[in-house]
């Protein structure tokens, strides 16, 4: 899905990898709808979002360290729901979210991230 | 086709009967809630409604500050009164959840033109959650069971005596509404999992806030629920669902809880935490494999990735431990370190050892609180193994660890009653909805196993292998179990091993006859009884005193009040300028600032130990000594606690070498335990005493005059059983204040310096006529050149 | 007129402690001296001198005494040692302001149930005054040296006097002006030279007593100067007998002690009986810099920064007048402290000032420090400075801004925008 999956691997699977790669691309394109793409591309953009903050952090200053944590925990905080989401979603995942229609599951990822947003800017200042 | 042991009316549609049932359940509700409220009421009609104990005192205070000057107010109090001349930051150091709750109820109350005292709402509040425990403890084991294991869940902890010692009307503690809190964050908990919904998330993390708002053991939630996860994970029990539950209700939830101020940035930096942070990192690691893994197929890339997803767990454990080791992420501090280590406290940190409350658990103490839940508990938790969803492996983690920390310290009982309550009413359910089953097993047909039917009281089994053995129970199914009938052994262990598979099917165990099921049922319905006469029994004696206010019995019977706390804290209050300083050991500086309202030295919050090893080195040492450091902190009043005259056995003297135990561990020269022993290592308070004892200000402070009373003859004490020397101590830089009717609570003055400059003891010696030989100066002054 | 008893805020003890080499003062809500009745008890032995024959009466004495009753408002009385009764109270409450007891030649007071060392005691405990002539020939009663013990001074007995071999001039010890160790209160001899015959005492190293006049350092004390000196023979040496001696107690009460009724000079007088050194503090002020409008807060925050003013008077011929520092060694110190001095500032002088509407008769001292770093009460919540204010944290600002404004429109586009759930799958 991103460029972090193939990080992981190996040197000596060097020659395998952009296959890996490709076909794991290829794979991905045909079978996700435009709707999960979506929230793949918002999942993308908050996990930099939080890479760039988190290396703010690390590398600049962790001063105010309340507003490192609330921007850091909104970037997590809103990945982890919007993943939450796509599992919910993907028609693949069906037969174990009975109780969770999709919209209901929407209802949720909304619910959850106003929440999450409230604390996010009571901690921020 | 079944044959039924009693007859059942068949002329009722499904939806009345529905109807019926949740009206009995509502009814039933409401009953628990009225005993649990009402159980708890003792003390109130007993005595009166008054806050109890010690820490209740210090909430009522932040809540009357609360409810006269606003919620601003609160947030940045500033108390210049406490740990004088210190001050105590209140605002940072204090869980508002409790204060807020009774000040949102104050509001509320008077908002609609009932104008409730805010003291009659501190008292009652324990007693009003208590139905709300009761109710969540239902909510919660209806998802582990049915509704009727959650109705006796609900009536169990609705009178356990476990949890009643801290929740009687008048007991203003955190626990009142922690507990409400846990039990409702884990019933939220549980849902998020079964459903796999992230607003149950969502609610289990706002509940989960306002626990770690109220209670400092919100520390348990914050490692049972990664626990809990962390089983699933090692079970191969990973699903999205749990991902969903655990990621909206850890993400939400730790930030919610940074809010608080004295949390501020724990959740990132300590060790306590730091399980829920690992677990949720495991599980993105996880999630994320498992998306890769739908997509891909080649095996070679599959096996690449689970070598890397648990090289990825592993760096990170290290990296959690390497900011450990360097000092970024705070070690387990000591408050929870020493119920890992039990004998670190008293050798380190002796306030906590001293602590009545941090003593291990004294086995008695299991069966006075819980009486016959404690057998049920064992039982419900096998049960819950036959069962092994997921929320039954929540009960059985929950079940054991807090058994071990129950066992570690008395206070934690707390923590173990409900998961007691919600297994004990599986058990105790399993064993009724067998009995009164109606329905009776085919007369013997199969030879497999018909013929060893010893009436072990479990479920429906189903050794023949046609029907399907549910999926759920992956880890107990052998599989070997199910298919073979190697003879009446392999049966029993079958009928141990699989699951409870559906209504369905042949029987051939089972309970037959009208006689055995009333006998059982009348047993059952005994014990439910003998429960109730229990609780009722406990709490109205051994957990409604106010400690405040005693009580013991005239000789003919009448009940004798001993109001003298009260007493010394009144007079305190009415006879002493307002910014008089008190000192007294920490264990009743809440009570003082409380009802008497003047400055203290220490209190329980005891925050800074070298002060409270000051009052502590103040109380151990000779006048002498002791006064220069009176006169530092402007102590005006010394309060001590005698409870030798009427047999009071919490007094100072007991409680004495603690203060000398925490005094040398800041000044070990000073001060020596084995000193303040007999030369035969005993601890003697009459004509042994050692000098150092005898020469002590607590000492003195708690002797002084006592040998009067007595008129001559032999001056008892009645606590330690021993005579008191008939010559009494002398008080040279202290004068009598007061002292109470039963002499519990004595007060002493402190006298200024001698205005001529001299000490005092050569003063009171001069004023006493007492004729000194020299005429000559005894130090000469330096000459000046 | 009146004095504030200044309100003091609550954590901790502002003290106001005078550092001065020397000046000994009285500060705080003292006694109006010069405008009440000053009534003074002087008791005397007739024998030792007849205060009805003047020619009897060394002329220091008969000096002291006319020069006591020209002061205004003083009412004098005497009575002698062996009287019947003898007392200074009435009903636990003092009849005198200011006592002299004059050499006696007999060990025991007549009236012993009032007029003993336990009197004495009370009667300075309640800021009576108290002046002590000794002599080298007289017998000091044994209740006025139990007293004089109890404060720290131990005259000679009987018969001894102060002997120098080295300084002396007709029989008479001679001392000078480097003789005098308190300058303040005794300012000089004239011409530089006394000669001295008469007792010495030790002094014990009581905070509140102090040194006037000194023996010097060849100096002794002895009764008998025919045989040789002996530790048991001699009461003093060298630097270590006093001639003179001053004590003011912690209510402000005053006592001063000579060897010989020469000492007596109108310095030491008006000391003893409180007409000079004496000094009021008229007011006290504080306030936070930031907000000078809010005078003597009762609780102030760490950092804070404080402008601390006082006003003081001192008492010159029975009128408040501005007090000045002139020595250049003394100092006016604010000692503020929690548990353990924790500063001490000095204080500048501003200029007179008056303390009420009428005369300047006040100079103000000021000093202007920061509250250090003790638990006074914390900054609040929104005290601390906003992050919006600091540079660092926009970073996290515009990061979170950006999460909530693209989730508003992830949110709009999975409503409303895309639709379509299902694909064809082709794996």
């Amino acid at each position: 899905m991103t460029p972090k999956a193939t990080s992981t691997a190996k040197p000596q699977q060097a020659t395998a990898a952009p296959n890996a790669l490709e076909s794991l691309l290829k794979a991905y394109n045909e079978t996700t709808s435009s709707r999960l793409k979506t929230v793949d591309a918002f999942l993308v953009f908050l996990m930099l979002s939080g890479i760039v903050q988190f290396l703010y952090c690390i590398l600049v200053t962790n001063f105010p360290f309340n507003a490192f944590l609330a921007g850091f925990s909104s970037c997590v905080g809103q990945f982890v729901l919007t993943a939450s989401l796509r599992s919910q979603v993907n028609p693949a995942n069906r037969a174990e979210f009975k109780d969770v229609s999709p919209e209901r599951a929407f209802a949720d990822f909304a619910m959850g991230s106003i929440v999450l947003h409230f604390f996010v800017f009571n901690f921020l200042g | 086709m079944t044959t039924k042991a009693y007859a059942l009316p068949s002329d009722l549609s499904p939806a009345t009967v529905t109807n019926t049932t949740s009206l009995l359940r509502i009814i039933a509700l409401a009953f628990i809630s009225g005993a649990a409220i009402a159980s708890r009421l003792f003390a109130v009609i007993n005595f009166e409604s008054i806050i109890h104990e010690f820490d209740p005192w210090f909430n009522y205070r932040a809540t009357r500050v609360l409810v006269a000057d606003g919620f601003y107010e609160f947030w940045n109090w500033f108390d210049p009164t406490a740990w004088y001349p210190l001050g105590r930051v209140v605002g940072g150091t204090v869980y508002p959840g409790l204060m807020a709750t009774s000040g949102v109820i104050y509001k509320i109350l008077h908002a609609l033109n009932l104008p409730v005292d805010i003291r009659n709402i501190c008292v009652l509040l324990a007693p009003g959650f208590s139905s709300l425990t009761a109710w969540s403890t239902y909510m919660f084991t209806k998802e582990l069971k049915d509704e009727s294991a959650g109705l006796l869940a609900a009536a169990f902890i609705g009178i356990v005596p476990g949890y009643i010692s801290r929740s009687v009307a008048g007991s203003y503690d955190n626990e009142a509404i922690a507990i409400f809190l846990l039990m409702f964050t884990f019933f939220n908990w549980i849902k998020a999992l079964k459903t796999g919904s992230a607003f149950f998330g969502t609610i289990a993390a706002l509940f989960y806030f306002y626990m770690v708002a109220a209670w400092g053991g919100y520390a348990f939630i914050t490692n049972m629920i990664p626990l809990h996860a962390l089983a699933l994970l090692l079970m191969g029990r990973y699903s999205s669902r749990l991902y969903v539950a655990y990621s909206s209700w850890y993400a939400v939830g730790t930030l919610a809880s940074m809010q608080v101020p004295f949390v501020g940035f724990q959740p990132v930096r300590t060790s306590e935490h730091m399980a829920a942070l690992g677990v949720f990192g495991l599980l993105q690691i996880i999630a994320f494999a498992e998306l890769v893994r739908s997509h891909v197929s080649s095996k070679q890339f599959q096996t690449l990735l689970y070598a890397s997803v648990i090289g990825l767990g592993f760096l990170g454990t290290l990296a959690i431990i390497g900011l450990t080791y360097k000092g970024w992420i705070a070690p387990w501090t000591g408050r929870f370190y020493s119920l890992w280590d039990t004998g670190y406290a008293k050798k380190y940190i002796p306030i906590i050892a001293s602590v009545s409350e941090h003593q291990p658990t004294a086995w008695p103490s299991f069966f006075m609180d819980l009486q016959f839940l404690i057998f049920l508990f064992p039982a419900g938790v096998v049960m819950c193994f036959r069962e092994l969803r997921d929320e039954h492996v929540f009960v059985i983690i929950y079940a054991i660890v807090a058994s071990y920390f129950a066992g570690v310290m008395v206070r934690l009982m707390l923590t173990l009653t409900p998961v007691v309550c919600v297994a004990a009413a599986i058990a105790f359910s399993t064993v009724l909805d067998t009995y009164i089953n109606p329905v009776e097993p085919e007369a013997p047909a199969d030879e497999a196993a018909s013929s060893e039917v010893n009436s072990v009281a479990s479920d429906v089994t189903n050794p023949s292998t046609p029907t399907p053995v549910s999926k759920k129970s992956k880890k107990a199914v052998k599989d070997s179990s199910a298919s073979s009938t190697t003879g009446p052994f392999g049966d029993l262990v079958a009928s141990v091993t699989s699951g409870k598979s559906g209504k369905k099917g042949e029987r051939s165990f089972g309970v037959f006859g009208l006689d055995t099921r009333l006998v059982v049922i009348f047993h059952a319905i005994g014990m439910l009884i003998f429960f109730v006469w229990h609780c009722t029994w406990v709490t109205s004696n051994a957990y409604s005193s106010p400690s405040v206010v005693l009580a013991s019995s005239n000789p003919d019977g009448s009940q004798h009040i001993i109001d003298d706390f009260r007493e010394a804290y009144y007079w305190l209050r009415q006879n002493t300028p307002e910014t008089a300083v008190v000192m007294s050991w920490w264990d009743y500086g809440y009570q003082i600032a409380g009802m008497a309202d003047r400055p203290t030295l220490v209190d329980n919050n005891t925050w800074n130990n070298t002060h409270i090893a000051t009052v502590g080195k103040a109380m151990s040492s000779s006048e002498e000594v002791a006064y220069p450091i009176l006169r530092k902190h402007d102590v005006d009043y010394v309060l001590v606690i005698f409870g030798g005259l009427i047999g009071y056995s919490g007094d100072d003297i007991n409680k004495f070498l603690w203060m000398v135990r925490i005094a040398q561990g800041v000044w070990p020269d000073e001060i020596q335990e084995p000193n303040y022993f007999t030369r035969k290592g005993e601890y003697k308070i009459d004509d042994e005493a050692s000098p150092t004892m005898k020469n002590s200000l607590m000492y003195k402070m708690s002797y002084y005059r006592y040998a009067e009373l007595f008129g001559g003859g032999q001056a008892l004490d009645r606590v330690r059983g021993q005579q008191v020397p008939k010559t009494g101590p002398t008080l040279d830089y202290l004068d009598e204040a007061f002292t109470s009717e039963n002499w519990i609570v004595r007060i002493y003055e402190v006298k200024k310096e001698d205005l001529l400059g001299r000490d005092l003891k050569s003063a009171n010696a001069f004023a006493q006529g007492k004729k000194r030989k020299r005429t000559k100066p005894a130090s000469r002054r330096k000459a000046l050149l | 007129m009146q004095l504030s008893k200044w309100s003091r805020p609550q954590s901790w003890g502002f003290l106001f402690l005078v550092f001065c080499l020397g000046l000994l003062v009285n500060v705080g809500a003292s006694s109006e001296p010069s405008f009440e009745e000053n009534n003074v008890l002087i008791v005397h032995d007739p024998s030792v001198y007849d205060l009805s024959d003047p020619s009897s009466v060394p002329p220091q004495i008969s000096s002291f005494l006319s020069e006591l009753s020209g002061y205004e408002n003083f009412k004098l009385t005497f009575k002698t040692y062996s009287e019947e009764s003898l007392n200074l109270f009435i009903a636990n409450e003092p009849i005198y302001n200011h006592l002299i007891l004059l050499p006696s030649s007999k060990k025991t007071i007549t009236d012993k149930v009032n007029f003993n060392q336990h009197q004495l005691i009370d009667f300075i405990n309640q800021k009576g005054n108290v002046l002590v002539v000794g002599g080298s020939d007289a017998a000091l009663p044994n209740d006025i040296r139990s007293f004089l013990n109890q404060l720290g001074i131990y005259p000679s007995p009987q018969h001894f006097k102060l002997v120098d071999h080295f300084n002396t001039e007709d029989g008479k010890v001679k001392l000078n002006n480097d003789n005098i160790v308190n300058k303040k209160v005794f300012a000089e001899f004239p011409d530089n030279s006394f000669l001295y015959e008469g007792s010495t005492a030790l002094l014990s190293n009581n905070e509140l007593l102090f040194p006037i006049v000194k023996g010097s350092k060849t100096s002794f004390t002895t009764d008998n100067l025919e045989e040789p000196i002996s530790q048991d023979k001699t009461w003093t040496f060298g630097d270590q007998g006093f001639v003179a001696a001053g004590f003011q107690a912690l209510n402000n009460a005053r006592l001063s002690w000579i060897g010989d009724d020469s000492l007596l000079n109108s310095d030491l007088i008006n000391w003893t009986f409180q007409k000079r050194n004496v000094l009021k503090l008229q007011f006290v002020q504080h306030y936070n810099n930031e907000s000078p409008e809010k005078i003597n807060e009762t609780l102030y925050r760490i950092k804070d920064n404080v402008i601390y003013t006082v006003g003081i008077s001192e008492l010159k011929d029975n009128k408040w007048v501005p007090f000045e520092i002139n020595d250049d060694e003394d100092r006016l110190q604010l000692s503020f402290k929690m548990l353990d001095p924790y500063q001490r500032l000095n204080l500048e002088p501003l200029g007179p000032v008056a303390s009420n509407d009428g005369e300047l008769d006040a100079t103000a001292f000021f000093v202007n420090f920061t509250i250090p770093d003790q638990h006074v009460r914390h900054l609040a919540n929104d005290e601390y400075k906003r992050s919006w204010d600091i540079p660092n944290s926009w970073v996290y600002f515009t990061s979170a801004l950006c999460v909530a404004v693209l989730w508003g429109f992830f949110v709009l586009n999975f409503l409303f925008i895309g639709n379509t759930d299902n694909v064809k799958k082709n794996v």
